[in-house]
């Protein structure tokens, strides 16, 4: 071996040591799903993502029970919901029990001269109260008397009645045998709050696990547990994702060993190709973690197909080697080839690793980094590994006659042709239903959860907003007082109609100054004695019936402000921390609107209020925007990364007609991919476009090794030979990937596999005949 | 050694004369469902503790079987209260106002609205599901009395005494567990 041969194995093994350090010490596994939800451009979408990640609304489980009847079911809903309290692991913890909404109840009628809304001051002059008087008799004679009877002493001007419409006012799920139930009465319901935040992910799955063995304890025979929210989701895609990872990983290296195997039927040139493999693995996981920090568990994954497509480059020089030769000079040989191949392979990946997604940029750095170790180990290591008499070896070419099969593909190339224009035809008539706006598709959530979530949602009537106004503001009080300046004129848009309703935080906890104000209405007790008494002048109401009126009067107009922490782990807490919460330097509270019918004349009533950081904003669209927006800067990446390739092959062959044969098969493939994904009713995600991203690299491979002019005899057999077990474990990698559960893994997966199996026949029609 | 059948034969000849001399609560109930709809004036008095005079309402009672009663009261105040199964509308005319509850949710509500309508409509399952129920008078003159069974409703109503003649209803006395306490008497007027 010589001094630059011993140099080369130094720095090799080196850089190795250093990548295995890197991971040993630094490597951390996040399965944060928001790293496959865009990067926000703007700030509302910024506060909308984070909110998404870690805000009230992330924290919430929703536990539906079903498979018994409904006494049953009401039953094991209040055991739950007794056992999780129990646990101290969930704050809000709600299941239509009248008993655990107490403190709601409690808190609105301690309260209730600071929220209701009907505390302004004429409601407690004589004529005001003698109003209030009237009504309430009025009331004593109908049949919602036995209602208001018990409270009338302390509540004659009827707070308490104004409180308790608006909390009904925010439909609840229907209630049977004192629990909630879905519309159908099939299945018990309960809200519960985590107590950690939605992103820890250990005590999102403690939390979920105590819901599940609660209920194996309480559950009747027969009876089901249902589980979900984004807590529940993230944990436990969490598990499917590595379970997904590890097995096809395992799938794939097990395969490909025993593919290599039957190929070479030695172990050393099988031990020699893990070589570039596990440097390809080492040098671009290393090289995600230095970029980004935690490396998503979802890259780790794609690190499968990149076990396949490494694979091949060891697999062109040991299979292109004739008998008995060195390898050195067989590298020799194809070495113009293979640095084409493995550089225009990484360079395909510039496109993901340019992305603003944080997701798909890593698979993009672990494909890049990945493909260039590999090649190069493959062409500089690999060599000198290997004994200078070469191997011993059995398959020379194919067992078939290469030259036949090979000249009726090209025979065939006319079919490429007419695939390719058939491909474009389909892809054209798909026309706008090409992609996949939804923001849901990027989750990776087994579909079936996400039909559970949409159903239990649905259930427990928590609305799907689109329409929210979101109030921006130095502090909470300001964020507070700005979102009850645009109640009026939301209350205002109800009265005409362009909305159904909102909610917001200052319901339940209104700013200290319009509590104030409030406050401020009350007279003292003195003068709100003599005014009583005035007003119930000639009513036969009983002498002192209302001494509990003056002393809660008395009370409140002395005693504090409502603020949050009073709220304690209460519903109504719980709302106002989803509505009202802080967001880097500012405060913002959520109005959220329903039964939108007119957003054109919604918006330019609330335009006044534009300059005091109030704003509507329409989710779908901002959604919609955010995905259109990654979508099109994904497209301009790709083109940017065909035109890298295209230049690099160019520069390679010094050819247009070979750059022209090696691009065309790969465009084939990507576009009849497409159509063929198109065709089977599927739309495009960023995912698919990540798969066919690696298509183009593994393709160009196939078309570069295809149309590389044979030198000595039996090479061209030996180089078919070698693209047949490349495609083979590209292929088998791509397959277990397929076979995941989670859809994104699997859309990687399939879009690969079909991929491959095209760009492999169409650069074989399109490979160049042999003179 | 016949003295024995005879006597049997005896009691069993003597067992359908003995049951029709007592008014049973199935038979009432079976008058009460072939009742399709009734129309009525009533008069109530409620007698409150908050109050230091009874309170008289007064006005219509329409029934519609199955489960459809309304109440329009005319004095003091007009005001319709309109119950259908277990919904419970109420439109008050003078302040322009209506609301609709689900007697489901409150255990007082639902006390009076069942108690009622299950009556109304013959529908004995539905009494017991609420009430420990008894029957005590004739056919020309009966009472029912409805115990609460739920722990919430006894909180808010002891005892509901509907009395009538016949098919009919002619007074309805609610005792509160508060003391307050409601007569109604109801006259039938077909117009």
């Amino acid at each position: 071996m010589s001094a630059r041969e011993r140099a080369v194995i130094a720095i090799w093994l080196a850089v190795l040591v250093g990548c295995g350090a890197w991971l040993w010490a630094r490597l951390v596994v996040t399965t944060d799903l928001s790293a496959f939800l865009p990067v926000a451009s703007t700030r509302t979408q910024a506060l909308l993502v984070q909110q998404l990640r870690d805000g009230a609304v992330s924290r919430m489980m929703l536990i539906g029970i079903e498979g018994a009847e409904g006494v049953a079911l009401a039953q094991t809903s209040h055991r739950l919901a007794a056992r999780l309290e129990h646990s101290q692991l969930f704050g809000m913890l709600a299941n239509g029990d009248p008993a655990r909404l107490a403190a709601d109840r409690d808190a609105v009628a301690q309260w209730r001269y600071v929220l209701s809304p009907a505390v302004v001051s004429g409601r407690f002059t004589a004529p005001g109260l003698r109003a209030a008087l009237e009504e309430d008799l009025d009331l004593l004679a109908s049949p919602l008397g036995a209602l208001i009877k018990r409270t009338l002493p302390e509540d004659p001007t009827g707070e308490l009645r104004q409180l308790a419409a608006l909390l009904a006012g925010q439909r609840g799920p229907r209630s049977q045998h004192d629990a909630w139930f879905s519309a159908d009465g099939s299945r018990a319901l309960l809200i519960a709050q985590t107590r950690a935040p939605g992103f820890d992910l250990d005590a999102q799955r403690r939390a979920t696990s105590a819901v599940r063995d609660a209920f194996a304890e309480v559950a009747p025979p027969g009876a089901r547990l249902l589980v979900t929210g984004p807590g529940v989701f993230a944990a436990e895609s969490r598990q499917v994702i590595a379970r997904d990872a590890e097995r096809a990983t395992l799938i794939t290296a097990a395969g490909i060993v025993l593919l290599l195997f039957v190929v070479y039927r030695a172990w050393q040139p099988v031990a020699l190709s893990t070589v570039p493999v596990l440097s390809g693995l080492a040098g671009g996981l290393a090289a995600v973690s230095a970029w980004f920090g935690p490396v998503h568990a979802i890259t780790i994954a794609f690190g499968a197909i990149l076990i396949g497509e490494a694979v091949d480059y060891p697999t062109y020089l040991f299979a292109s080697a004739a008998r008995g030769e060195d390898l050195r000079v067989t590298r020799n040989r194809i070495a113009a080839t293979l640095r084409l191949a493995f550089l225009t392979t990484a360079c395909s990946a510039l496109a993901m690793l340019l992305s603003d997604f944080r997701g798909l940029a890593q698979l993009g750095v672990l494909t890049m980094a990945g493909i260039l170790a590999a090649g190069l180990t493959t062409q500089y290591v690999l060599p000198l590994l290997a004994p200078a008499s070469g191997f011993p070896r059995k398959a020379e070419r194919p067992p078939f006659d290469a030259d036949r099969v090979l000249s009726m593909m090209r025979r065939g190339s006319m079919a490429a042709w007419v695939l390719l224009a058939a491909a474009v035809l389909v892809i054209a008539a798909h026309g706008d239903a090409l992609w996949d706006d939804d923001l849901g598709s990027l989750n990776p959530v087994p579909m079936a959860a996400k039909a559970l979530d949409r159903d239990l949602r649905a259930d427990t009537g928590a609305p799907d907003v689109r329409y929210v106004v979101i109030v921006q503001a130095p502090d909470r009080e300001q964020a507070l007082q700005q979102s009850e300046r645009a109640t009026t004129l939301l209350a205002t848009a109800v009265e005409r109609g362009l909305i159904g309703g909102f909610d917001l935080a200052a319901r339940w906890l209104p700013s200290r100054q319009m509590q104030q104000a409030r406050l401020a209405a009350l007279p003292p007790a003195d003068a709100l004695q003599a005014r009583l008494r005035e007003a119930a002048a000639g009513l036969p109401f009983r002498d002192g019936v209302f001494a509990p009126f003056l002393a809660a009067v008395e009370q409140a107009r002395a005693g504090p402000l409502l603020d949050r922490a009073q709220l304690g782990d209460t519903a109504l807490g719980a709302r106002v921390d989803a509505l009202l919460y802080r967001f880097e330097a500012e405060w913002i509270a959520l109005v959220p609107l329903s039964g939108v019918s007119d957003p054109v004349a919604l918006r330019s009533l609330l335009v006044p209020l534009g300059a005091s950081g109030v704003s509507l904003v329409d989710l779908k669209a901002e959604a919609d925007t955010l995905v259109a927006g990654y979508r099109a800067q994904s497209l301009r990446l790709i083109a940017i990364g065909l035109f890298c390739v295209a230049a690099l092959v160019y520069a390679g062959t010094r050819s247009l007609s070979a750059t022209l044969r090696t691009l065309l098969p790969v465009v084939a493939a990507v576009a009849v991919t497409m159509a063929a994904l198109l065709a089977a009713g599927q739309r495009l995600t960023i995912f698919h476009l990540a798969a066919l991203l690696l298509v183009v690299g593994v393709g160009l491979n196939y078309a570069l090794f295809f149309n590389r002019r044979a030198t000595i005899a039996g090479d061209a057999e030996r180089t078919l030979l070698a693209l047949l077990v490349a495609a083979a474990a590209t292929l088998l990698a791509a397959l277990a990937l397929a076979a995941s559960r989670t859809p994104l893994l699997g859309a990687i997966g399939t879009t690969a596999a079909l991929g491959t199996a095209v760009a492999f026949a169409t650069s074989a029609m399109l490979s160049r005949k042999r003179p | 050694m016949t003295r024995g059948p005879c006597a049997l034969a005896l009691i069993l000849a003597l067992l359908p004369a003995v049951a029709s001399a007592e008014f049973k609560l199935s038979e009432l109930m079976q008058l009460l469902a072939a009742v399709p709809s009734a129309r009525a004036r009533f008069t109530e008095t409620k007698d409150m503790a908050l109050l230091n005079k009874p309170l008289v309402v007064t006005g219509r009672l329409v029934y519609v079987r199955p489960d459809r009663l309304e109440r329009h009261v005319l004095t003091p105040n007009e005001e319709r209260v309109v119950i259908v199964g277990s919904e419970v509308t109420v439109e008050d005319r003078a302040r322009g106002r209506s609301r609709t509850f689900s007697s489901a949710a409150h255990p007082a509500l639902l006390a009076l609205v069942e108690s009622l309508r299950a009556t109304l409509a013959g529908d004995l399952a539905a009494l017991e599901r609420h009430f420990a129920v008894t029957l005590e008078g004739q056919r020309d003159a009966w009472t029912l009395v409805l115990v609460p069974r739920d722990a919430q409703m006894i909180q808010a109503i002891v005892r509901i005494r509907i009395g009538g003649v016949d098919g009919s209803v002619r007074r309805i006395e609610i005792d509160e567990a508060s003391g307050d306490r409601s007569v109604t008497s109801i006259v039938e007027d077909p117009r």
